[in-house]
């Protein structure tokens, strides 16, 4: 990664934040689901450009994905679980 | 001119601050054989009290008090970190060929936060402690416990990061410092299995420390995350304290199964049969057993949709395990074998982990679990893995690493005696406990139904055996150091990179650069004694 | 390649093994983290559903003014670290880019500071309004669970800022001690740090749309 790219990364970013924020403050329709997707969006690239994960392929990329997707479970069993009472 | 071995450098300085994974190793040593022995003497406790239906011994209180300074100390200060601080710390450096673990210095930090949270846990426990059982339920944690919660919830979370800091020195020294030929293929099975417990270490642990601090502000602060009357809900403190504890369980069990790998092919002198499958079941099991937490919580409330789900996921669990099982006998079956005392602890091993993982399929069972839940069948489950296999693996171990640790030779009499004390003292114990849970005494109770009386004393009287067989090793392998014969680099024929150097090693192990061209376990066939 | 005098530590045959290893185990450390925090968003979201009129009521009164400012600040932290990091690959060249690298740490660190700062702020306000568990009698929020986001709020955003502060301490340390360290030895420590630095950014983009956004 050059400095360039770092500033492109940046630029969208901030323009992401502009955009969760504007639709917190001005009730855009389906804001929440627009601002939990802007933030996933800002993390995707944090992760992908700034951490790094772009340039790692193979068993790394499977392991990202084993992690996430296990994360995920956590998540639905606890949440359906609660849904399911 | 052999390089001094590790403990050749004196001076109190030179242990404390040590880089050396060998000497840090022998630090956890001592500490966690601590700590059993205080864990020990409340479970001493449990049983005396036990003897008699009513609470003479101690009061309702006193009695809480101690089953959870048992359940705290056992848990996190001993079976957590035994195999794989003290084991896995001295031997996968070693096994894999490399001169020490990937991060020296937060090697010996692991240590000091082990010791630093287990006194302060301790000493929170001794100063009137904690009636909450090792589970820290709420709403009693948070809302009703006079006990020092906050405290021993403190040094836990120390002991934690502990956890944490040596699961990611085992992983990142497994994937960058395996010598060249070492592929993964060719590790030991003990480091395929200190491997997967470190994936539970590393990814687990964090879930309990947020747990802890939840716990700890609900406490302190009346934050309401568990409490109803803000909105609360108990049963997630449920969810995120298992989330963690199953997995834990895995930990405890997990580097005893890579120890028995270990054991059942030196003494068999034979390849382990099956090799990719017992090193995928390791990672398997510890995959799965973070998807079945639930099966705690089938009588709390929890959604019978889930329930089923866990169910299943229970019992899908026990295959790797079984698999694992299956492949020792199978690597026995026609082996060279030698009686040794590590082989019997092995043998120990396997038919109380046989026990208690089929008993656990019984409390994966909806049905019945609805009966068993909080009696003594799920005490007894438990104790036969956690004591009967993961302790029978620990001592399984200090035999057979013992004359490589310390150089020293211990008499092999002894070693079998205690093994035969362990397994008959430990059934003696244990058993009758299945049979007080079917006929549904409960647990963490000082008093009983005088009926159940018969029982308690037999698994009392066993308890006062174990008691004398754990103690023993304390005195003829601390004698050995004095007495003991001087251990050859390899006593027990076996195969493996630990077993090519001087005992004990030398402080970089190797003296010249480990080149691995051959597989593991790799037993010549014909070295088998003709049985004739 | 890289030729240097500087020795990697005993057990590793090169300085590439030595920062792969650091690299390794400064992931698993992040992996451990996201748990950590994730376990506790997961809660958040748990009570979201459940509560869903006390929440709002409770999201209502934060102050996303201030908690925009800190995203933006944490952002253009990330970047600074990002470009002491490029700026560190060229570590090996002479001269060495120093002084390029140690400005972007110190305007990291400067960032993280004046986020610290919003922070307490912040807490400060909550603090009059008798938002604060246990430090005032009566909380001024009429649903117990819009109670209940409130402290878990505290709780999160608490955690969260001790990451921040340990992330100060870091690169300022960095920062301080720059200059005398070899080339490779600096590379892994900045490498590592931008790695931390980066997580803890990362988890705060997640926190504020959680705890500031949804459901405004």
């Amino acid at each position: 990664m050059n400095n360039a790219q770092a500033l492109k990364i940046y630029a969208v970013l901030l323009v992401l934040l502009l955009i969760e924020v504007l639709a917190a403050a001005f009730s855009w329709p389906y804001r929440n689901g627009l601002i939990m997707s802007v933030a996933a969006g800002q993390f995707a690239l944090l992760l992908l450009f700034y951490l790094g994960v772009y340039r790692h392929k193979g068993w790394v990329q499977l392991f990202g994905w084993v992690y996430l997707c296990w994360m995920l479970v956590m998540v639905v069993f606890i949440l359906g679980e609660l849904q399911t009472r | 001119m052999s390089a001094p071995s590790y403990l050749h450098k004196q001076g109190l300085m030179s242990w404390f601050l040590t880089q050396d994974h060998k000497r840090i190793a022998v630090l956890y040593m001592i500490t966690v054989t601590f700590f059993f022995f205080v864990g020990g003497l409340a479970a001493s406790l449990i049983r005396i009290e036990l003897v008699t239906p009513n609470g003479d011994l101690l009061t309702a209180d006193g009695y809480n008090r101690a089953f959870t300074l048992h359940g705290v100390i056992m848990v996190w200060f001993f079976l957590i970190p035994s195999i794989p601080s003290v084991f896995g710390n001295f031997l996968v450096p070693i096994m894999i060929g490399a001169k020490d673990m990937a991060f020296p210095r937060l090697n010996l930090f692991s240590w000091y936060l082990l010791l630093g949270g287990g006194l302060f846990t301790l000493l929170a426990l001794l100063l009137g402690g904690v009636d909450t059982g090792w589970t820290f339920y709420t709403p009693l944690s948070t809302m009703f416990s006079n006990g020092h919660v906050v405290a021993v919830i403190c040094g836990v979370f120390i002991a934690g990061f502990s956890s944490i800091f040596t699961g990611i020195n085992i992983i990142a020294t497994v994937h960058t410092l395996r010598a060249p030929g070492m592929t993964w293929m060719r590790l030991p099975l003990f480091v395929w299995s200190m491997y997967a417990t470190s994936i539970i270490l590393v990814l687990a642990t964090p879930v309990l420390a947020v747990t802890l601090i939840l716990v700890a502000a609900e406490h302190l602060f009346q934050i309401g995350v568990f409490d109803p009357r803000l909105g609360g809900d108990p049963l997630l403190f449920q969810h995120l304290f298992w989330f963690y504890s199953h997995p834990a369980v895995y930990i405890m069990i997990l580097p005893a199964m890579g120890v028995i790998s270990e054991l059942i092919t030196a003494s068999g002198h034979k390849r382990i049969f099956g090799y990719s499958f017992v090193a995928a079941s390791s990672v398997a099991i510890a995959v799965i057993g973070f998807l079945v937490w639930g099966h705690h919580m089938f009588v709390a409330g929890q959604s019978m949709y889930a329930s089923l789900a866990f169910s299943l996921l229970s019992f899908m669990v026990s295959i790797p395990s079984a698999i694992k099982a299956y492949n020792w006998s199978a690597t026995l079956y026609k082996s060279d074998l030698t009686v040794t005392a590590p082989f019997l602890f092995a043998l120990t091993f396997i038919g109380l982990f046989i026990i208690g993982g089929v008993t656990g399929l019984f409390l994966a069972l909806l049905a019945a679990d609805l009966h068993a839940h909080d009696t003594y069948f799920v005490v007894a489950h438990f104790h036969y893995i956690m004591v009967g296999a993961a302790v029978a693996g620990y001592f399984g171990a200090l035999h057979f690493w013992w004359p490589k640790i310390t150089g020293r030779l211990y008499p092999q009499l002894w070693g079998k005696i205690t093994a035969v004390m362990i397994f008959c003292g430990f059934n003696l114990t244990f058993f009758p406990q299945f049979i007080l849970g079917y006929l549904g005494m409960p647990r963490r109770y000082h008093t009983y139904d005088p009926d159940f009386q018969f029982l308690n004393v037999l698994s009392s009287a066993g308890a006062s055996i174990l008691a004398v067989a754990y103690a023993l090793p304390f005195f003829y392998l601390l004698g050995s150091l004095r007495w003991g014969e001087r251990a050859p680099m390899n006593p027990w024929e076996a195969a493996g990179l630990e077993w090519r150097i001087p005992s004990p090693p030398p402080t970089h192990n190797f003296e010249a650069p480990v080149i691995v061209d051959f597989e593991a376990y790799d037993y010549s066939p014909e070295a088998r004694r003709d049985p004739l | 390649m890289i030729r240097s005098d500087e020795q990697p530590a005993e057990q590793f045959a090169a300085w590439a093994q030595q920062r792969e290893a650091a690299r390794l185990g400064m992931w698993l450390f992040l992996a451990s983290e996201v748990m950590m925090f994730g376990s506790l968003i997961m809660v958040a979201w748990f009570y979201r559903i459940e509560h869903a009129d006390g929440v709002a009521e409770a999201v209502a009164g934060l102050h996303y003014g201030l908690a925009t400012a800190n995203t933006f600040m944490l952002l253009s932290s990330s970047l600074l670290m990002s470009l002491a990091l490029i700026a560190s690959e060229q570590m090996f060249s002479q001269p060495r880019p120093l002084l390029r690298v140690r400005r972007c740490l110190l305007g990291s660190a400067v960032l993280g500071l004046l986020f610290l700062t919003c922070k307490g702020i912040e807490y400060t306000l909550e603090y009059r309004e008798g938002l604060l568990p246990g430090f005032s009698a009566d909380s001024p929020l009429y649903l117990p669970s819009a109670r209940l986001f409130m402290n878990l709020y505290f709780i999160a955003t608490a955690l969260h800022g001790v990451h921040v502060l340990v992330a100060v301490g870091l690169v300022l340390w960095l920062w301080a001690r720059l200059k005398h360290l070899a080339p490779h030895q600096a590379r892994t420590r900045i490498e590592m740090t931008t790695l931390y630095w980066h997580l803890v950014d990362a988890i705060w983009i997640v926190l504020f749309a959680t705890l500031y956004l949804v459901g405004r």
